[in-house]
């Protein structure tokens, strides 16, 4: 057999795997491990085996991946989202579409202490997703809305993708994240945008037009009067605490970035109790470990991917995969650009099947040194890697963010994906943009070193 | 092990899979390119590599076991990444002891046979040693110019290994826990005020570019990168191709690997000292109070280290290094860090 | 997913499952704990002595191997181990089951080529005394058998999985009630003319 054979075979045995509902952890080990018992032997499969899983998670710098998991478990169930969303609500509450705008604002925001894009959709989606369809919102805006609104968790800062592409790419942790800022930012004010136009042409209720009474108009003036002075500010001062401690973990000299997702974290667990504090000792107590054990569980799962994909990987080095691509793409005789842009491109159909994290794992080792080979600059990949797989995260047929959308939501994931097109379009426009004009990515970091 | 193909007796040829941490432009780089095409040539291409660099065949830590498992039939990396299983070769971590990159590596490559405790484990630990050449001299980087233990008291320190860490604490300065790679970040942000790396650290980690003063405190070589081949595929090699690694080896311990290790050090220098401005060498007597106050503890604590690793008599190896060490005395030349240093 | 909540006690195979796989997870809770604290003293103790607290680096490690591999099983039996259900989704359930049982079937002799590696490397590595050397000598092998407790407990895990499909019974974590899923039924129940729900990956957050 030759080696090209042998990847190929790998390749189909992989989508085989994970189309008969293999863990995809799993499939990435078992297919990896296949490969490379055709292309070497048994004893190079087991020595493998023996030692992958530790190597790719005994290492300080991936602390950081658990702490920013803890820190956003912790700010969901210490209700830092409601209450921020609760303040966006009346501050937008003239603005057509303000209701829409304010789950925007929300979603940035919660983004800003919590680490996955998973976690900023389900509790987005809990507590405006009713508020949205109540108000005349069609399900599938509102739907695609917290889903597309979601994806911001993995881009602006703290953000367990920015981090796994430092580490699999070998770029500043610090720098990557100050990477997210902008775009993510930008991103959220281009949704914000969309829904502005986009409900002028809807029959609203009368909160989001500013027109006519129905009883949604009384509820608003009630709003009107208890609101400014009683909303939970407390909310907007512990996001803005985390935030201030996670940009520090960036820009300032009292920590590392690792070291500030594990002060994040405590300091999230503290507000969690001042929450609670009220409810009793064993209901703080409850929700405390609640979040110990999803911060578990979902850690395990992270990593249970991190180490089959690195099996994966190690087949790839050894097929001399990464090598042959760079060989080929470059006797192409295309402009360097070019071929990153159909690199990038392929992550697009890769995000509509498969699961966020893998495509990372999977792609960031053969894309990353092909892009160094062309001289592009590592922390701008990453960013647009990272756009590209939030795409992913809401386009059929798998998209997480849609599936979690309509878990919370009571919405088909159908309904939610229909939703969707416009917001790609808005995307696949921004990713332009940041390709073709590098500055917007790489001035923060520019800060941050140098 | 490696493949065999070709015809027969004689005509025997092999490729060999090459494990190695080297990042691109760096001294073990150039030492892995060496060693491999000097093989391949006398060879006349019997004999052939596949080179993984950057540790992507084998993560660093795990390359000498990649080489005793056979996922390797050659590996590259730095010793003191598996302490247990180099007693020998960490010798190198005792301060003061070895100031000449290639005294060590002929005395760690003459004491692999003489020593009997250092050759029983070589042979037990299923590797054929190619060689160990240091990383090079320690060089104290800092903001302010460290020229004096005094200078050394009071400030946060990277050091590597637990043995340059006993010297920082016996002048009255102390150690922070940060990784090679995070050295920079941290020093920029105040968690370190200053470190001790080699010359290649200052361009492998950019730290020439956050830590304007360079000084050589005269405690000399302190860590050593290792080259190792599988001991099954050596012995499976025909006679003639074995006899050919052994002379490449043989000149590779004298003077072969100090050679390459010279040139790319001297390479390096011009863009360090065009940032640094100078690298100071301490005073003598001042090397020699902290050699002082340091004492007799970091040997005890090698030949504990080393005993509990299974290096019989350790105490034995230490006086036989110590007299190679003397005894090369004058007859190796300048040590390359050095050159530089006197340059500027 | 099919996630018809059972109401009759679990049989001895899902209990012995979650009694080998959730007190794992607790300890990994409680690891994840460790690292927070431990990287909080050292900030705090180096920002004001100026030194760090020697091995808390190291065990910050070793405590992620375990927060890791301890919680692996506990991922397995409420579920969270990511998959995709494109195609098993839309096939016959009894098609679907069978594809599925042939995953679990190999993912046993996958994880049971793990437990066997690991072990081995765990006995070398203890009796070479296996350390890593930093502000204080740090002894690896104790977190290299944390990762052989974490297989095997997933092992128990894929093999009970294989045994519940063999007898038409749903998976391991699919016979609980998903919260999430809990409340989109009832918004159903309150916005009748919603269909039935769609395919919904994993159960994790
Ligand atoms: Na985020
Ligand atoms: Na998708």
């Amino acid at each position: 057999m030759t080696t090209g054979f042998i990847v190929l075979l790998v390749l189909v045995l992989l989508v085989a795997l994970l189309a008969i509902r293999m863990p995809v952890w799993l499939a990435l080990a078992t297919s990896g491990g296949v490969g490379l018992l055709l292309l070497r032997d048994e004893v190079f499969v087991t020595r493998t085996l023996a030692s992958v899983p530790f190597e790719q998670t005994s290492t300080f710098s991936l602390t950081i991946i658990p702490m920013f998991i803890l820190m956003g478990i912790f700010a969901v169930k210490a209700r830092i989202a409601g209450q921020v969303f609760e303040i966006a609500r009346r501050v937008f509450l003239r603005v057509p579409g303000g209701l829409g705008i304010s789950t925007v604002a929300a979603c940035a925001g919660f983004a800003a202490v919590s680490g996955s894009s998973i976690g900023t959709a389900a509790t987005m989606s809990r507590l405006s997703i009713g508020e949205m369809r109540k108000a005349g919102y069609p399900p599938s805006l509102a739907g695609a809305l917290v889903a597309v609104a979601g994806t911001l968790g993995a881009m602006i800062p703290p953000s367990v993708f920015l981090v796994l592409y430092a580490i699999l790419s070998g770029e500043s942790i610090g720098q990557m994240l100050a990477a997210g800022i902008i775009p993510g930012v930008l991103s959220a004010v281009a949704y914000m945008i969309y829904i502005l136009f986009r409900t002028r042409n809807l029959a609203l209720g009368a909160v989001e037009t500013g027109g006519l009474s129905t009883e949604l108009e009384a509820a608003a003036a009630d709003r009107k009067k208890v609101l400014w002075a009683e909303l939970p500010y407390r909310g907007l001062v512990r996001l803005a605490v985390l935030f201030i401690i996670i940009m520090g973990g960036i820009y300032s000299g009292l920590f590392t970035p690792t070291e500030s997702a594990a002060i994040g974290a405590l300091a999230a667990a503290v507000m969690l109790v001042l929450e609670f504090r009220k409810d009793g000792l064993r209901t703080a107590a409850r929700e405390f470990i609640d979040a110990l054990k999803e911060t578990a569980q979902t850690t395990s799962m992270v990593f249970a991917i991190i180490v089959g994909s690195g099996v994966l990987s190690l087949f790839f080095v050894v097929a001399r995969v990464p090598q042959t691509l760079a060989g080929s793409l470059t006797g192409l005789e295309l402009p360097g650009w070019v071929i990153l842009a159909g690199l990038l491109a392929l992550l697009i159909p890769m995000g509509m099947a498969l699961e966020s994290i893998s495509i990372m794992v999977i792609t960031v080792p053969l894309i990353y040194p092909v892009a160094m080979d062309f001289g592009f600059d590592g922390v701008w990949l990453g960013i647009l890697i990272v756009k590209l797989i939030e795409i992913g995260m809401v386009t059929p047929p798998v998209g997480i963010n849609a599936f979690v959308v309509a878990g919370t939501s009571g919405l088909r994931s159908s309904e939610v994906f229909r939703g969707i097109w416009p917001f790609i379009l808005m995307e696949l426009v921004m990713i332009v943009v940041l390709f073709a004009v590098p500055d917007i990515v790489l001035w923060l970091p520019s800060l941050v070193v140098e | 092990g490696g493949e065999a193909g070709g015809g027969g007796d004689g005509e025997e040829s092999v490729n060999l899979t090459v494990a190695s941490w080297a990042n691109p432009g760096s001294v073990d780089e150039a030492v892995m390119e060496y060693w491999t095409g000097e093989v391949e040539n006398r060879s006349e291409g019997r004999i052939t590599f596949d080179i993984s660099y950057a540790a992507s065949l084998c993560s660093a830590d795990e390359i000498p076991e990649c080489v005793r498992d056979g996922r390797a039939d050659v590996g590259q990396t730095i010793a003191d990444y598996a302490p247990q299983l180099f007693p020998q070769t960490t010798v190198v971590s005792i301060p003061f002891l070895t100031q000449n990159n290639q005294a060590f590596t002929q005395a760690i490559w003459e004491l692999s046979t003489e020593h009997e405790g250092a050759a029983g484990l070589w042979e037990g630990n299923g590797l054929k040693m190619i060689g160990h050449n240091p990383a090079g001299r320690l060089l104290l980087g800092s903001k302010e110019p460290v020229e004096s233990m005094d200078d050394i008291a009071g400030k946060r320190w990277r050091m590597a290994g637990p043995y340059t860490q006993m010297a920082i604490e016996s002048a009255g300065g102390s150690n922070v826990a940060l990784t090679a790679p995070e050295t920079y970040e941290g020093v920029e942000r105040g968690i370190a005020d200053a470190a001790g790396f080699p010359m290649d650290g200052l361009m492998s980690f950019q730290l020439k570019d956050i830590l304007p003063n360079w000084t050589d405190p005269g405690l000399g070589q302190y860590t050593s990168t290792g080259l190792w081949m599988n001991l099954d595929t050596y012995e499976g090699l025909p006679d003639d191709l074995k006899q050919i690694v052994d002379e490449v080896n043989e000149d590779y311990n004298h003077g072969g690997v100090a050679t390459v290790f010279e040139e790319i050090t001297l390479e390096q220098c011009d863009p360090v000292l065009e940032t640094i401005g100078q690298i100071e060498e301490w005073d003598d007597a001042e090397s020699e109070r902290w050699r002082e106050a340091l004492g007799t503890a970091p040997e005890e604590k090698w030949i504990a280290d080393a005993e509990a690793a299974g290096l019989e008599d350790a105490e034995g190896y230490l006086e036989m290094y110590k007299e190679k060490m003397d005894s090369f005395e004058g007859e190796t030349p300048k040590d390359p860090s050095l050159v530089c240093s006197d340059r500027a | 997913m099919p996630t018809t909540p059972t109401a009759r006690r679990p049989g001895v195979l899902r209990r012995i499952a979650r009694g080998i796989a959730v007190p794992l997870g607790a300890l990994a809770s409680l690891s994840t704990i460790a690292i927070m604290i431990a990287i909080a003293i050292d900030v705090i103790v180096r920002n004001t002595s100026g030194q760090s607290v020697p091995g808390l680096l190291e065990m910050s490690e070793s405590a992620l191997v375990a927060t890791v591999f301890l919680g692996l099983a506990y991922a397995g039996v409420t579920n969270s181990h990511v998959a995709v259900d494109l195609l098993t989704e839309a096939l016959p359930r009894a098609v679907s089951r069978v594809l599925i049982g042939v995953a679990w079937i190999i993912g046993v002799l996958v994880s049971a080529g793990f437990v066997l590696a690991t072990f081995e490397r765990a006995v070398e590595s203890t009796v070479s005394n296996e350390l890593r050397q930093g502000l204080v000598d740090w002894p690896l092998w104790p977190s290299r058998w944390l990762v052989v407790i974490g297989f095997a407990a997933f092992l128990v895990v894929a093999v009970v999985n294989v045994v519940l499909i063999v007898r038409g019974e749903p998976l391991l974590g699919e016979d609980r009630v998903d919260p999430d899923l809990a409340a989109a039924q009832q918004a159903r129940q309150q916005v009748p003319e919603r269909g039935p729900e769609q395919a919904s990956e994993g159960g994790q957050s």
